[in-house]
């Protein structure tokens, strides 16, 4: 039997992912000693309000490589002989090495795999439903592997972002390092390319700055489901979906938080889209 | 396949363009349409220029010459007579090398016999052809035959002889005269017959009545240049061993404009053949041009002290020059090591006035600005040297003014490198589209991204009427508070901050635009305070963002988006 292992960053809801049949391992935040568990402890709208308005900056950590040792074991145990465990790009988190540590001595007679996704979010979302469906139709390890690799290159997300200023503190900031330092007052719209962070239009207004992600979003074809996401403006996420619902009708369109995590980076008030490609061939 | 005529038109081509007189707009269309066809052939006039000196610069200089004058007249010039003239005055003073000179000589001459009508008729154009070359030799004291006197001459000679009345012909019989003059330079003169090649000031003359003719005719030059010739290899050889003595070889071309203008110039003509060759003594109104190539520059510098104040001086080390020209392609440089700045995919080159304008435009990632602004266009030149000087051979150029725009254009054809000029029109826009430019994206994906910017964002400057004039009917004083929207005047008001609200109210932004402000030294504290409590009664949704500009003739500079 094969099982798929996600981390919080993915954006899963609870349900979503007992419906799916996916495992979820949180990663960390940390508002000075208070440790909370992503997505268990300290929920979006809380966290939110707390990076507003509290004086603390957040930091946050990967799990533990015993935390994914336990889980891989308890998994095994309830009769999983294949694992997939997909997780955040590598250039982003530690995640994936905690992963990897973790599944060093695997269960007797449970073969693990890891896909380093090179993204995050609803793209890694993305992977993990793809490999979810699999896994669901009885598919095997190789399968999922290659069908979750293949949508990879298969996806884009634009996060229009309220500042820069929380990527630069949290040093993942990447090649929008280049955008440092200007005056004007610019609404940057970035990417994850090549696993990091990459700068894509900035804009003076707001209003642009959704126009562009809805362009930048739109003009994908094929799409099997976009993720619109937001740190708190769920005016402007709700505004934007219905435009995606209206100029794609039957593609489904969800609107989701950006979790804490992730969020730790993105700063607050920040929308975007996460479009996934169907995919090619027969399948 | 069936066709349909648009209504009201029939499925005839296009009729050719009626030979009227030319008025103030033809003849600046029509020099245009020359200097935009000569930068384009520079390399390719550069590349057979052996005489007098073999160093390689008719083509950049003829062309540097026309393109620097043009790009400080291009505004304001109605009538023929005053577009002639001011091209001719500009000429001189931005004339560079021997073959600049003379050209400008030959405007001079030109403008001279146009004199102050309104409008070119064909006999007009005919004598100013014929004056243009007189003045042209007169500019030398031993004109040789075989040059660009020759083509000047036949091609007068031709125009004169046209049948037809009108200037067009007489312009193309002037230049069927000057293509065979060309071809007949190597048997007049020596030095072309021996290196294979044909004269190139006499190649650049045809290139400029060409490009005049195009111009006139409302056509584009074409986007191919001429085929480059180049003199013969055993002749650059022999060329290269005679030159080869002394230290200055060649010597130096020494070139300035003297005010006032001696009275006795040929006092000053016999002074500079003393100190070297190639003299011309070129006059106009109350000032003189003179060129000599010279072993001792500081010499002529100094006679030319003694006798007034100088200005435009030019020295260029013609021996250096020579060896340029001569040396075999080189193989690019290994590792250009002292590079000033990290070389880039892309890079920005932005004409703007003012400190914080400036500022802005670096943060958002221009590496070069030259200095502009209403009254103080850039050179040809000048931007030719921050385009050099820019950190990648991909070259994006804001002009931030429409008048700018010629003299970017010609500097992008002269610079070698890719280039892109963005007709920006304002520094509000200019800024505003530099925002989307990213210096590690391919010029292409820049050029996209920014040409998407530059339709969403709509720009006010607010200024003083520079002379009377009338908006809706309505006279406006020289002085007057005004708003240009997009370049355009849109308002006139009491105040500059009135203007300015105005110019929003009449764009009507909607609610979530943002307005970045940019205001300039002239605007006081309090002013600028009340503009903004105004802006943000009336739209209270707009994100403003205030900026000192630093900038001139502006009180406000802004772009809404």
């Amino acid at each position: 039997m094969l099982r798929i292992v996600t981390d919080s960053t993915a954006d899963l809801d609870t349900e979503e992912a007992d419906a799916l049949g996916v495992t979820v391992v949180p990663l960390t935040v940390y508002f000075g000693d208070e440790a909370l568990l992503d997505r268990v402890d300290i929920q979006p709208d809380e966290f939110y309000a707390r990076l507003k308005h509290g004086k603390l900056v957040p930091r946050t950590s990967q799990p533990s490589a015993g935390r994914f040792q336990d889980v891989y074991g308890d998994l095994a145990a309830a009769g999983a002989t294949e694992i997939l465990s997909i997780h955040i790009s590598a250039k982003l988190s530690g995640t994936l090495n905690a992963a990897r540590l973790g599944a060093a001595a695997p269960p007797h007679g449970c073969q693990i795999e890891m896909l380093d996704s090179g993204t995050v979010c609803g793209g890694l979302q993305a992977l993990v439903r793809r490999a979810a469906e699999i896994a669901d139709s009885g598919g095997n390890l190789n399968q999922a592997l290659n069908a979750a690799q293949a949508l990879i290159p298969r996806h884009r997300i634009s996060i229009m972002l309220d500042t820069l200023e929380y990527l630069q503190k949290g040093g993942r900031i990447g090649r929008a390092r280049a955008w440092l330092g200007s005056l004007l007052n610019l609404k940057p719209i970035v990417h994850v390319e090549d696993g990091e962070v990459a700068p894509g239009h900035r804009v003076r207004s707001r209003a642009r700055g959704i126009e562009r992600v809805f362009d930048l979003t739109n003009e994908v074809p094929g799409a099997e489901r976009i993720y619109v996401q937001h740190t708190g403006a769920a005016n402007d996420a709700e505004a934007l979906a219905r435009r995606f619902r209206a100029a794609q009708p039957g593609v489904p369109v969800d609107v989701r938080w950006i979790g804490p995590v992730v969020g730790t980076y993105v700063g607050p008030n920040a929308v975007g889209a996460v479009v996934a490609q169907r995919a090619t061939g027969g399948s | 396949m069936t066709s349909r005529a648009a209504p009201g038109r029939t499925g005839q081509p296009p009729r050719p363009p009626q030979d009227h007189p030319l008025t103030g707009a033809d003849l600046l269309r029509a020099f245009a349409g020359a200097s935009v066809w000569l930068q384009r052939n520079a390399p390719a006039i550069d590349a057979i220029n052996v005489y007098p000196v073999p160093d390689g610069d008719t083509g950049a200089n003829m062309a540097g010459t026309l393109g620097a004058a043009l790009a400080s007249v291009l505004d304001g010039a109605v009538s023929a007579g005053e577009v002639a003239g001011a091209v001719a005055r500009a000429a001189l003073l931005s004339a560079r090398g021997n073959s600049g000179v003379i050209l400008s000589q030959w405007l001079g001459g030109f403008a001279d016999a146009v004199g102050s009508a309104s409008r070119l008729d064909g006999r007009t154009a005919a004598a100013a052809l014929t004056r243009a070359s007189e003045r042209a030799y007169a500019a030398l004291r031993e004109p040789a035959e075989g040059t660009i006197l020759t083509v000047a001459r036949e091609a007068a000679v031709a125009g004169q002889k046209s049948p037809a009345r009108g200037p067009l012909a007489v312009f193309a019989a002037a230049l069927a005269g000057a293509r065979e003059a060309l071809e007949r330079t190597p048997q007049m003169l020596s030095v072309l017959r021996e290196a294979g090649v044909v004269d190139a000031g006499g190649f650049g003359l045809v290139v400029l009545l060409e490009g005049l003719l195009a111009g006139l005719r409302g056509e584009d030059v074409p986007a191919q240049p001429h085929a480059a010739g180049a003199p013969d290899a055993a002749w650059l050889d022999a060329a290269r061993s005679d030159a080869g003595g002394g230290h200055s070889g060649f010597g130096y071309c020494t070139q300035f404009v003297l005010h006032p203008a001696p009275e006795a110039l040929e006092t000053l003509r016999a002074a500079l053949e003393r100190l070297g060759d190639s003299v011309i003594v070129a006059p106009a109104a109350d000032r003189v041009r003179v060129h000599v190539h010279a072993r001792d520059p500081g010499g002529v510098l100094s006679l030319g002290a003694g006798m007034g104040a100088l200005t435009q001086i030019a020295v260029e080390n013609m021996q250096a020059q020579f060896e340029r020209f001569a040396a075999p392609p080189a193989p690019p440089a290994p590792d250009a090591d002292g590079a000033a700045l990290p070389s880039q995919q892309t890079a920005v080159v932005a004409v703007l006035g003012g400190d914080g304008l400036a500022n802005v435009a670096r943060s958002l990632g221009a590496s070069i600005i030259v200095a502009g602004g209403a009254t103080a266009n850039p050179t040809v030149d000048e931007i030719l040297a921050a385009i050099r000087a820019a950190p990648s051979d991909n070259v994006i150029v804001l002009p931030n003014h429409k008048n700018v725009v010629l003299a970017a254009e010609q500097a992008a054809a002269l610079s070698g490198k890719q280039v892109v000029v963005l007709p920006t029109r304002s520094a509000a826009q200019g800024l505003a589209v530099l925002a989307a430019f990213q210096a590690e994206r391919p010029l292409a994906v820049n050029v996209e991204a920014m040409q998407t910017a530059q339709q969403a964002v709509r720009s006010i400057e607010v200024t003083r009427a520079a002379r009377t004039t009338k908006l809706h009917g309505v006279e406006v004083p020289r002085g007057q508070p005004i708003a240009l929207i997009d370049g355009r005047l849109a308002v006139a008001a009491a105040t500059p901050g009135g203007a300015l609200l105005a110019a929003i109210e009449q764009i009507a932004p909607p609610a979530d635009a943002a307005l970045t402000l940019y205001y300039g030294v002239g605007v006081s504290g309090r002013q600028r305070t009340a503009a903004a409590r105004q802006i943000g009664a009336r739209w209270p949704e707009l994100d403003v963002q205030t900026i000192a500009g630093g900038q001139v003739h502006y009180d406000y500079v802004a772009a809404l988006e």
